[in-house]
């Protein structure tokens, strides 16, 4: 399976290396803004002394350890990936054949979809009840379609 | 649209794992492309002539109806 984001051009093994690094200081990335997350929730608890907030800091606390494990994982992954030829070989055909890019294509469409659709459906329900999630979730889909037609836009340009 | 990927790969001696490795794609992608439940891109029809050393029509049967193309 094709991970998200993660479809590639490299035609040989080494143009790979170079993809496989760049997605590791992508990790490390994403691995730092775990621990900001983690170091903030737990600043705000030891700290700051926040309280009342009991749910909110243990969803930091959850988003940056989660975050750290994840990146550390993949981080692992991809060292192993790039330590054995045959193994890199198989990773590189798994992100640049070509029909299973068009497999994940179709996949985002139809994911996209049913996230527009759930968007919309708890905005308009959930709305009734609180009505701050109708306008933070109608303005999610705004934000999409808008991303959506500047891309458009730009790619239409280009191509 | 059909194609003769299969027949060109038995005449050669050739196995999926051995196309799949020259043209640069999955095993499975070869097997879809014979059972014609995928369409090759244009530079994979184009790998796969070079591989077989000839024409991309002699690989891929284009349905005249089908494709679009009377």
């Amino acid at each position: 399976m094709l991970g998200l984001f993660c479809s590639s051009k490299a035609n040989n093994n080494e143009e790979y290396r170079k993809v496989i690094r760049i997605r590791m200081n992508r990790m490390i990335l994403i691995l730092i803004v775990g621990v900001i997350t983690l170091v903030f929730a737990l600043m705000a608890i030891y700290v700051w002394k926040i309280t009342g907030k009991d749910q909110t800091l243990g969803v930091y606390m959850g988003l940056g350890s989660g975050l750290i494990f994840g990146a550390g994982c993949f981080l692992i992954k991809y060292n192993l990936i790039l330590k054995n030829e045959e193994k890199l070989k198989i990773d590189r055909l798994n992100n640049t054949d070509e029909r299973i890019q068009e497999i994940s294509n179709k996949s985002y469409k139809i994911a996209t979809m049913i996230l527009l659709v759930g968007l919309y459906a708890v905005g308009l329900i959930g709305g009734i009840f609180y009505p701050v999630l109708q306008q933070v979730l109608l303005f999610l889909i705004c934000l999409f379609l808008l991303g959506y037609m500047v891309s458009y836009k730009i790619y239409e340009r280009r191509m | 649209m059909q194609t003769r990927i299969q027949e060109l790969r038995k005449t050669k001696d050739v196995t999926q794992s051995e196309l799949a490795d020259a043209v640069n794609v999955t095993r499975q992608t070869i097997i879809s492309l014979e059972g014609g439940r995928y369409h090759a891109s244009l530079i994979l029809a184009h790998k796969l002539a070079q591989f077989f050393e000839v024409a991309i029509e002699e690989i891929f049967i284009f349905d005249q109806e089908d494709e679009n193309l009377c």
